[in-house]
């Protein structure tokens, strides 16, 4: 009878002797019946033995007890186990000893997570801080974020050990829903720790972008076309603030009240202008002017019409055109207006065609009881009459057709008498007139709404509450956002930005955001546009600033999908072993194809020296080593470098005027990847 | 020992190769971990007859600016490298890493060309900490580990010089013998070293996880099978034995260092002690050596020195001594005074011999091999200051000369987390032969990684039922 072999014990992550602790070994060999384990602990420090048990039974296992032995202590384990009973007990020798140490389980938390548990900013840096009573270092830690269901979302890279156990971690792109966070970590001694699972939810007020995005697939060309039409006009009142009722309305009542627009926009052709508002005082309530103050300005006006006999209220609107005032138009008579109405005023200049409407949205007549309810208001207008009142007779209108050119761009805009509910001012002089309140679309020149804000632009922010703005991209069957650009924003011509994006392949769905960071670094709610089936009619190649189409005879030589692969053939075996080496996956292949010039699309017209220029041109970039997207109509796209010389062939039947270049090219990344896209410089935003 | 996980995915028909990279601090906390920068072909080595036991060399990819070899970026001189090797699996798509070790980095090499833009890296073992490769030089005045002192808790403050703290050190049969004194200049490994040579068969290295060890080499005795032919089936490539015959020792004489004794007398034997007179001892010192000759053997016999009183005559692990029946003798003998016994360290030149006499053994000495002696003396023989020890180092020769030339090389597709001296099992094909499933101790292991990258392993013949019968 031989003695059983020794058994194997495994390295252990350090545990808190302050629980029950079970300790592990295994034998291979199942040649003999393991019939008792005895499990001896020693000191390292001494190598004493602090507990030495012989458990008759089969598990392979023993349960130290707690507080056996003693955190911070550094030990050791090892097993041995024995076969047979009665007379044939035989024992092995003692497994390998395995080091291991005691220590008390760490803790980490959450430290700066508000008692309600609310978030009021899309981002949010968390801060979290690691425990150990024996001093015990964590070795990393990862910061995990679930969903209101406690679905993973997101998690970090790992964080490892700088010197401090107060840890942040900062989160953005926060929506206003409900989260869970979480912090996993290990220690240096292997020990697995773990947070609480904190729920939180974000809420904030965001900033809506309004419809400022605009997209031009140029299938011709090569790439989308992407522009924004933020427009800032921000606006100054008296009094500062201004006083808003409901926030819905601004109220202009004072004779020095108003609100003023004079940055931001130039009206410099035909418009209509719309005002929905409420009279205060019978006199001047809207002005417009230029730099050489030439005037467009509106009066409201209480007289007895023409060939009638009782007063009637109407607009009229005045100029003052090189120092000369001139009336425009009048408006239709309406019944007398008062403090209760409200009413929409429609001004239409179409080259020399003024239109002036009026119209009451809603009214109530005033009334007047000494002892009862009144809805007059003081210091304004009423509808009631008086003794002794007295208007004057209107007159014939006789409108005035004179060349009015000299008094547009104009710049600056005021209210005042008044209260206004809507303001707005568009270049789109087909529009029909309409109650309906408008959306700001690319015909647009002011906007202002007045719900708690004075700004006549397309977005209610100030410029300065804003830093950047960023664009991003993604396909719309996946989940990863490309930042492709993104934006100081300084002054005014800041916010419009255009961005050439060229590495979509055909027939891709995309969608893409532009996104407002405020200065406080918190991301406004992003305008999203998707353009379905994106078009490429031909062949590109393309680098961050510059894009080539190939024409005629585009030819793709055989293309390679590199992979070091090696077949190993074991002896006894009948198919080899596959061994891949996985970091080398990629493409590899030519293209050839002729260049017309950078400007064939256009004139369809061949220009030798644009010809030998664009060709050029590229061969320069692909001499400097500078990554390339080759894309095509079929879907292909590549994010490539060259990979040996190119050739150039010139075309004798166009008298050499007509190049043809060939490229080898090897694959260096995905087109919709961001790491790819900036390693390779195609785009300058690294996330 | 591999995971379940491991193990399995070695068996898989295909792989696909991984590879990750701790950056650990030299408090052995991690810093970074790169995935995949690796490239061509990185090589591991593992040698279980050297103290700097692995060793690797791979290539990256430097992808900015942080991978410039310069102080406070990833490759410097305080930093080391964690080193994972993974299969991915096909069925769940997980990678399964396997620990291939923790080494320095040492001389790291950039190539930068038109085509090229490399940083090889030669990873040393983590002794190189302590040879003075990369630290270890010992500082001011020349280093001492005393006389008597216990080897265990010598070792493990000689480790903690260097900065190691995480150890298995097992405790050795013997103190220290004598005072090791280390010059200006010396290094932590001169200490570890002259540790290490106090007792035969003993090995000192780190293991992957970066615990240094010191503990008697694996003779194959009682040790569990490791790899078996479940394994091998599948990765075995070929294989090529050497039959060195001319290595072969199957008696072994070994001579330790003679001692230079001043104070020796006559014994007369009193009952069951030795009485001595020597006008040159004045008093009992600790480590006072003596020298005497023995008229006749005595069982549990004691010395009673120049009537200081009797004092037993004990071996290191306190059992009495057992002399030769030989007359007149010449043994030499040390005092303990913390033990307050003599040690007894045998004849004045300590001095073994074995022999095979295993007769199941392809060496027997009475076989038709005969005796084939080899006489071992000097050089670190000199070391050997009793004559247990001599004993000791000569049943270690004649299990590493009579057995070991019965070698075998195989390559295979890489086992990344087979180690050395692991007890394997396996069944050489032989088409015109005679198929035998026989036991080998793994002694080095090469391996390279990469699509054609194999392992290269070197073991030597276990005889399980020669070693069992001797135990």
């Amino acid at each position: 009878m031989v003695n059983p072999k020794k058994p194997i014990c495994k390295q252990i992550a350090a545990f808190d002797a302050t629980q029950d602790h079970i300790f592990e070994f295994e034998v291979i060999s199942d040649e003999f019946q393991i019939t008792a384990n005895q499990l001896t602990i020693k000191k390292q420090e001494d190598n004493t033995i602090v507990y030495n048990h012989t458990v008759e039974a089969y598990p392979f296992r023993q349960t130290v007890s707690a507080n056996t032995l003693t955190n911070g202590v550094y030990y050791t384990y090892q097993f041995k186990v024995r076969t047979g009973s009665g007379d044939n007990i035989r024992w092995s020798v003692d497994s390998d000893a395995i080091p291991f140490y005691c220590y008390s389980e760490p803790k980490i938390e959450f430290t700066n997570i508000p008692s309600s548990k609310v978030i009021h900013n899309p981002s949010y840096t968390f801060e979290f801080s690691y425990e150990q009573d024996e001093g015990e270092l964590f070795q990393s830690l990862v910061v995990k974020l679930y969903d209101k269901n406690q679905s993973l979302i997101s998690e970090s890279n790992k964080i490892y050990y700088t010197g401090s156990n107060d840890i942040t971690y900062k989160i953005s792109n926060l929506l206003q829903e409900v989260y869970y966070i979480q912090v996993e970590g290990i220690t240096t001694e292997n020990t697995e720790f773990i947070s609480d699972m904190e729920q939180f939810s974000v809420v904030y007020s965001t900033i809506d972008l309004p419809a400022g995005l605009h997209v031009e697939n140029r299938c011709n060309d090569g790439y989308n076309y992407i522009y924004s039409t933020i427009v800032f006009i921000e606006g100054e009142t008296s009094p500062d603030p201004p006083i808003y009722i409901d926030n819905e309305k601004i109220q202009l009542l004072y004779p020095n009240d108003y609100v003023k627009w004079e940055t931001g926009y130039s009206i410099l052709q035909n418009f209509v202008i719309e005002i929905w508002g409420s009279p205060v005082m019978i006199d001047n309530f809207f002005k417009m002017w230029n730099d050489h103050n030439d005037e467009l300005s509106v009066k409201w006006v209480r007289e007895i019409p023409y060939g009638e006999t009782s007063a009637k209220d109407y607009f009229v609107l005045n100029a003052k055109v090189n120092g000369v005032d001139k009336v425009l138009a009048k408006s239709n008579y309406i019944d007398l207006m008062n403090n209760n109405t409200n009413y929409i005023v429609w001004i239409k200049k179409n080259n020399n065609s003024w239109e002036l409407l009026l119209n009451i949205i809603d009214t109530e007549n005033n009334v007047l009881e000494w002892n009862g309810n009144s809805n007059v208001e003081y210091n304004r207008i009423t509808d009631m009459s008086w003794v002794g009142e007295q208007y004057n007779n209107g007159t014939q209108f006789n409108e005035q057709l004179d060349d009015l050119s000299d008094m547009l761009s104009l710049t600056s805009t005021q209210l005042f008498n008044g209260i206004y509910e809507h303001f707005n001012v568009t270049q789109d002089t087909s529009k029909e007139y309409s109650k309906e309140i408008p959306d700001w679309d690319s015909n647009t020149i002011m906007d202002c709404d007045f719900n708690g804000n004075i700004n006549a632009g397309n977005i209610d922010l100030k410029i300065s509450q804003l830093s950047y703005l960023i664009l991003r991209r993604r396909s719309v069957d996946k989940q990863n956002w490309i930042t492709l650009y993104k934006k100081e924003v300084k002054e005014l011509s800041d916010a419009f930005i255009t961005y050439y994006d060229k590495e979509i392949p055909n027939g891709e769905d995309i969608i893409y955001a532009l996104i407002p960071i405020l200065a406080d670094g918190a991301e406004g709610t992003p305008v999203t546009l998707e353009i379905d089936n994106v078009k490429w009619n031909g062949v590109f190649i393309s680098t961050k600033d510059n894009i080539f189409k190939l024409y005629n005879g585009v030819a793709y030589g055989s293309m390679s999908n590199n992979k070091q692969i090696g077949l190993l053939q074991p002896l006894a075996r009948k198919y080899p072993f596959v061994i891949q080496n996985s970091i080398n996956n990629y493409i590899s292949g030519s293209v050839s194809g002729s260049l017309y010039g950078y400007n064939f699309e256009e004139t369809k017209r061949i220009n030798r020296r644009d010809v030998i220029k664009q060709t050029q041109d590229l061969l320069d970039i692909l001499e400097s080593g500078n990554a390339i997207c080759i894309k095509d109509w079929n879907g292909n796209i590549w994010i490539a470098r060259s990979s040996s010389s190119e050739t150039i062939d010139y075309n004798g039947s166009y008298g050499n005027g007509i190049t043809t270049v060939t490229m080898s090219f090897v694959e260096q990344g995905k087109y919709d990847n961001q790491s790819d896209l900036y390693d390779n410089g195609l785009i300058d935003e690294k996330e | 020992m591999p995971t379940d996980k491991e193990y399995a995915i070695t068996k898989q028909k295909s792989r696909l190769l991984y590879a990750k990279i701790r950056l650990l601090d030299y408090n052995f906390q991690e810093v970074d971990e790169w995935e995949n920068y690796v490239i061509g072909t990185p090589s591991f080595t593992v040698d279980s007859s050297s103290s700097l036991r692995r060793s690797a060399n791979l290539s990256l990819v430097p992808i900015d600016k942080s991978f410039d070899v310069e102080s406070g970026n990833k490759i410097w001189l305080d930093k080391y490298v964690k080193i994972f090797m993974g299969i991915k699996d096909i069925h769940t798509n997980e990678i399964i890493y396997t620990d291939m070790g923790i080494y320095i980095i040492n001389n790291p090499q950039r190539t930068y060309s038109a085509d090229n833009n490399t940083i090889s890296l030669s990873c040393i073992d983590l002794m190189a900490k302590m040879t003075g490769l990369r630290n270890g030089n010992l500082v001011g005045l020349p280093h001492i580990i005393y006389a008597n002192q216990n080897v265990r808790l010598a070792i493990i403050e000689t480790i903690k010089l260097a900065g190691f703290t995480k150890y298995i050190v097992e405790e050795c049969p013997y103190d220290v013998p004598n005072e090791i004194n280390i010059d200006v200049g010396g290094t932590v490994y001169d200490i570890l070293q002259q540790l290490l040579d106090i007792y035969p068969n003993y090995q000192m290295y780190f293991d992957v996880e970066g615990v240094f060890h010191y503990d008697r080499i694996p003779t194959g005795y009682n040790e569990p099978i490791m790899v078996t032919d479940d394994i091998w089936e599948n990765v075995l490539i070929n294989y090529s034995i050497d039959y060195d015959f001319e290595n072969v020792k199957n008696v072994i004489e070994v001579y330790g260092k003679t001692h230079d004794i001043t104070n020796y007398g006559l014994a007369l034997v009193e009952d069951d002690t030795y009485k001595l007179t020597i006008a040159s001892v004045n008093k009992l010192r600790d480590n006072l050596k003596i020298g005497f000759n023995a008229p006749s053997k005595i069982t549990n016999p004691y010395i009673n020195l120049n009537d200081y009183g009797k004092k037993a005559l004990k071996n290191e692990d306190g059992s009495f001594a057992e002399l030769s029946e030989e007359e007149n003798m010449y043994y030499v003998a040390k005092y303990l005074e913390n033990k307050d016994y003599f040690l007894f360290m045998g004849e004045i030149t300590p001095h073994a011999e074995v022999k095979d006499e295993n007769p199941d053994s392809p060496f027997y000495i009475n076989g038709s091999l005969g005796e084939i002696r080899i006489v071992l003396s000097g050089g670190d023989y000199d070391n050997i200051f009793m004559t247990s020890l001599a004993k000791e180092r000569a049943e270690w020769e004649l299990y590493t000369r009579c057995k070991v030339k019965d070698s075998i090389s195989i390559t295979c597709v890489p086992i990344y987390w087979l180690d050395v001296n692991w007890l394997i099992e396996i069944t050489l094909p032989n088409k015109y032969g005679k198929e035998q499933t026989l036991q080998y101790i793994v002694k080095s292991i090469n391996t390279t990684i990469g699509a054609n990258g194999t392992q290269t392993i070197n073991m030597m013949r276990y005889y399980p039922e020669f070693e069992e019968k001797r135990g």
